[in-house]
């Protein structure tokens, strides 16, 4: 099997066994809460025997080995055989992150190698973890049918390697499973050995299920990875007792003998899909969805196809699934991003329109230009729609995050989730991830005290973590909420001076608010040990900037002893930007509204210089000035000094407001950003550039950039806050 | 059946594209000036043509970028030849154009040139062997000279390639 990216079975595979595996990552974390949710347990037992039909379907087999232990364990968690403890957890989110791994290396075009027979040792002493306490009954039957696997047709063909059967407490047999990793060339031999035992022990199901009249899943499993591994049996029809199962397996050994004279011993999709359907019933089989378009079109239609007469038996099972048509479709990104940007040449078009409009002077004009703008804004805000993922995609990953971290360092938390459903665009979905887990983190370690501590100060042990996501006007508010230990301001201007980052004055002038943004700054850590987990003093100035690039604002609010607040404030969408054109030089310049906090005339403002900085007083707040024209200047170009009807924005920047003089303020415009090409990559101060209702260009400020470019470091620019 | 139908015409243009690879490869060249020098861009490389457009400066970048133009919704870097080739600066005037290229990187990029001459067509071989004897220029961006023969004057077109152009540093 090829695994090259273009191998579009591949690529279908990892879509939507990746949906499994993000879903697993909270479920798996939910049933440590809930142990006993079958509904649960059942999801989490499909998922991984979703993924480990498509891995072997793929012939992926270090995947199957790790989903099809996995899976064992669940089944005999939902059985009610084995019950959730935290050592099961443990091990079972380390196979998560394995499978984590081996998709990555997938996506890469790579076969991952095999997670190796001790973890996977592990994973099956699981279930014999617990066995001391079953029923005494079942310690009857695992004595009798153990002559079972070095059964006299598997000897032969196993070669070196050991085939051992483990045994289940209800004493029915399990996979008999593989000790050393196979090599390529024993693979197949062995997937035959595997067939062999298998058959012989499904022929002693029947005894064993007498009891009662259901199939067991046992017997289900079996069948399943009959009917999934090559098909050289003959499906013995006595072993299922439903006809569902009965139908499905003599459809399949049909389907087996018409391609086996091509030569070919893979199922097509298409196969494995009805099977899986019949199995599951398609309303359940996850990947039910979106597939049946996919093969078709994939599989050449002449030797393969089945049989409309052989497919009937397949269908009576899941009558309701023909009501529920497929009200979604897949789309490429890429495709949307397309949209996107058609729709932001047409937001310019409508944008010179009105523009336009003032010099035709009539009316007619006027109102098919009106009616053009508001189908505009409509198309504008559906395209956007589309865009838009519930923000629940990044929250899914935090409880496991919360949980990891929490346990690692021995505390109790509790994460709660607000606003799961609000809607955000994806690539700002995408772009957040990483630093709301480093926050998040940050919360559990640096914010939650220890039980005992907590206790001591009339808390209850366990603290809790909030993260809430909510939508306000054109912008979405995150925040991060904890009841922990808080931050104090004293000890951060103190460490802020210890670490060279701040002279002792300037320190003192902080006003409490800008002491915690002090956490904000590079190289600032509270911690005096480095854990694992964080301290290191990279990870807010990290946070920080990423907030920065989606033109976001960060800002805390903490109370010793009552807990912190970090709220993040970002824009719903990164196509379409609302900003402030200004004229700098006589050319139009346009800054991100959401960080211009005011703009005032600078003739009736007191300018002073201190320590060679031009300082403005606003509202008793002295703040930096900076001619935005000699940031802006070009080779030769005379720098000005102060203008007589200049303008001062005033403008966050990370933690810091600046004010800024412009030549004169047009007004507030919706701009589509241009990205600048490669070859301006490296020129600092540019988000991007943007065309003007009246066709010019204007480009797009990005004042972190220019402030770095502009400023010397050694005034560290960033705490040159007077006070 | 429509569908092979257009496969089997797709073939037929296919076949009528290799007609023209034939013994006599030839290749064209859009010719150009900058400072008296006559310069020649692959045709298959040159996009468009365009006159004065407005461009839009950047702060801060290096100085052989002009700016940005607006290219029909498209931002497009500008460069100035005269700055790439070392050679004094000019302003803009009626002959000045502005030749579109893409880059191997994928991007477009527009270079000023004092004027765009005519197209000319190039033996291969002739090109091949100009391209064995440049590259020791410094330039990275030229190919190789040829001689200007289809005017009878002895002077010499300079082959340029600007596909490998890439990120520019900072002034």
């Amino acid at each position: 099997m090829a695994f090259e990216p273009e191998n579009e079975l591949l690529q279908d595979f990892l879509i939507e066994a990746g949906e499994l595996l993000d879903a697993l990552d909270s479920q798996l974390v939910g049933l440590e809460q809930a142990p006993n949710d079958k509904e649960l347990l059942n999801a989490i037992f499909r998922a991984f025997h979703t993924i480990k039909g498509g891995a072997g379907f793929l012939e992926v087999t270090p995947l199957v080995e790790v989903c099809h232990r996995a899976e064992d364990i669940f089944n005999l968690l939902r059985n009610g055989e084995l019950t959730v403890t935290p050592a099961i957890m443990d091990v079972m989110l380390r196979v998560l992150d394995a499978l984590n791994s081996m998709f990555a290396s997938l996506r890469r075009g790579v076969l991952p190698p095999s997670v190796g027979a001790p973890f996977l040792h592990e994973i099956e002493l699981l279930s014999h973890s617990q066995k001391a306490g079953q029923a005494p009954a079942q310690t009857v039957l695992a004595a009798e049918p153990a002559p079972v696997a070095p059964s006299p047709q598997v000897a032969p063909l196993v070669h070196s390697v050991v085939v051992e059967t483990t045994r289940s407490p209800t004493g029915s047999s399990e996979l008999p499973v593989i000790k050393q990793a196979p090599i390529d060339t024993q693979f197949d031999t062995l997937l035959q050995a595997l067939e062999a035992a298998e058959a012989a022990q499904t022929a002693l199901a029947p005894e064993l299920s007498t009891s009662s009249d259901l199939i067991t899943d046992e017997e289900f499993e079996a069948l399943l990875d009959r009917l999934h591994g090559k098909g050289q049996f003959q499906a013995p029809g006595h072993n299922a007792p439903e006809p569902v199962l009965q139908g499905a397996s003599g459809t399949h050994s049909s389907v087996r003998d018409e391609s086996a004279p091509a030569g070919h011993d893979d199922i097509t999709d298409e196969e494995f899909e009805r099977v899986l359907d019949s199995l599951y019933g398609k309303g359940q089989g996850p990947t039910a969805a979106v597939k049946p378009a996919a093969p078709a079109a994939l599989t050449p239609p002449a030797p393969k196809a089945v049989p409309p007469a052989l497919s009937k038996p397949v269908e009576p099972a899941p009558a309701i699934e023909a009501a529920k048509v497929e009200t979604t479709v897949r789309v490429d990104t890429e495709r949307l991003d397309f949209i996107m940007n058609l729709v932001g040449e047409l937001v310019l078009v409508r944008n010179r329109m009105n523009t336009l409009k003032l010099s035709f002077n009539n009316e007619e004009v006027t109102q098919v230009i009106a009616t053009l703008d508001m189908v505009t804004s409509d198309l504008q805000g559906a395209v956007m729609k589309t865009r838009m993922q519930p923000v629940k995609k990044v929250f899914g990953r935090f409880p496991r995050v919360v949980r990891d971290t929490a346990r690692m360092l021995g505390k109790e938390v509790e994460l709660v989730l607000v606003g799961e459903e609000t809607d955000l665009d994806k690539n700002l979905v995408e772009a957040l991830a990483d630093p709301l887990v480093h926050l998040v983190r940050n919360s559990v370690d640096h914010g939650i005290e220890m039980p005992d501590v907590r206790l001591a100060q009339g808390k209850p042990a366990q603290g809790t973590v909030t993260l809430s996501a909510a939508q306000e006007g054109d912008h979405i508010r995150l925040s991060i909420s904890d009841d922990g230990a808080g931050m104090n301001a004293e000890l951060l201007r103190r460490k802020s001076v210890e670490k060279g980052l701040l002279t002792e004055e300037a320190a003192a002038r902080l006003n409490e608010q800008e002491c915690f943004e002090l956490i904000l700054l590079p190289g600032f850590s509270t911690k005096d040990a480095i854990s694992d987990i964080s301290g290191r003093g990279v990870g807010m100035d990290v946070v920080k900037t990423a907030i920065t690039r989606l033109s976001g604002l960060i800002n805390i609010d903490s109370a010793p002893g009552v807990g912190t607040t970090i709220n993040i404030k970002v824009p719903l969408t990164l196509a379409i930007l609302p900003t402030l054109m200004v004229v700098v030089s006589e050319r139009k310049y346009a800054i991100p509204l959401g960080i211009v906090s005011e703009i005032f005339e600078m003739a009736d403002k007191e300018i002073n210089i201190v320590d060679g900085q031009a300082t403005i007083i606003v509202r008793d707040r002295a703040l930096p000035l900076y001619r935005l024209n000699h940031w802006l200047a070009l080779t030769g170009e005379p720098m000005t000094g102060r203008g007589l009807n200049d303008l001062v924005v005033m403008v966050q920047v990370g933690a810091q407001l600046i004010a800024l003089v412009v030549d004169s303020v047009i007004g507030q415009e919706e701009v589509v950003i241009k990205p600048l090409g490669e070859l301006l990559h490296n020129v600092g101060g540019f988000a991007g550039a943007t065309i003007t209702g009246d066709g010019h260009i204007a480009l797009i400020l990005d004042l972190p950039g220019l402030m770095r470019r502009n400023i010397q470091p050694r005034q560290k620019p960033k705490l040159k806050v007077v006070a | 059946m429509s569908q092979s139908a257009y496969l089997i015409n797709n073939q037929n243009s296919l076949d009528d594209m290799g007609l023209e690879q034939g013994p006599a490869v030839i290749s064209r060249w859009v010719t150009f000036t900058v400072a008296d020098e006559t310069y020649a861009l692959n045709v298959l490389d040159v996009q468009e043509v365009l006159r004065a457009a407005e461009i839009t400066p950047i702060p801060g970048a290096h100085p052989a970028v002009r700016g940005i133009i607006n290219l029909r919704g498209n931002v497009v870097t500008i460069l100035d030849a005269r700055v790439f080739f070392a050679l004094p600066e000019k302003p803009f005037d009626d002959d000045s154009r502005i030749m579109v290229a893409e880059l191997r990187s994928g991007e477009v990029a527009g270079i000023v040139v004092d004027s765009v001459a005519e197209v000319i067509a190039l033996d291969e071989a002739v090109v091949n062997a100009a391209k064995r004897t440049g590259g020791d220029e410094g330039s990275a961006h030229i190919l190789g000279v040829v001689p200007q023969t289809e005017k009878g004057s002895d002077k010499l077109i300079i082959l340029v390639d600007l596909k490998g152009l890439s990120e520019l540093g900072e002034k």
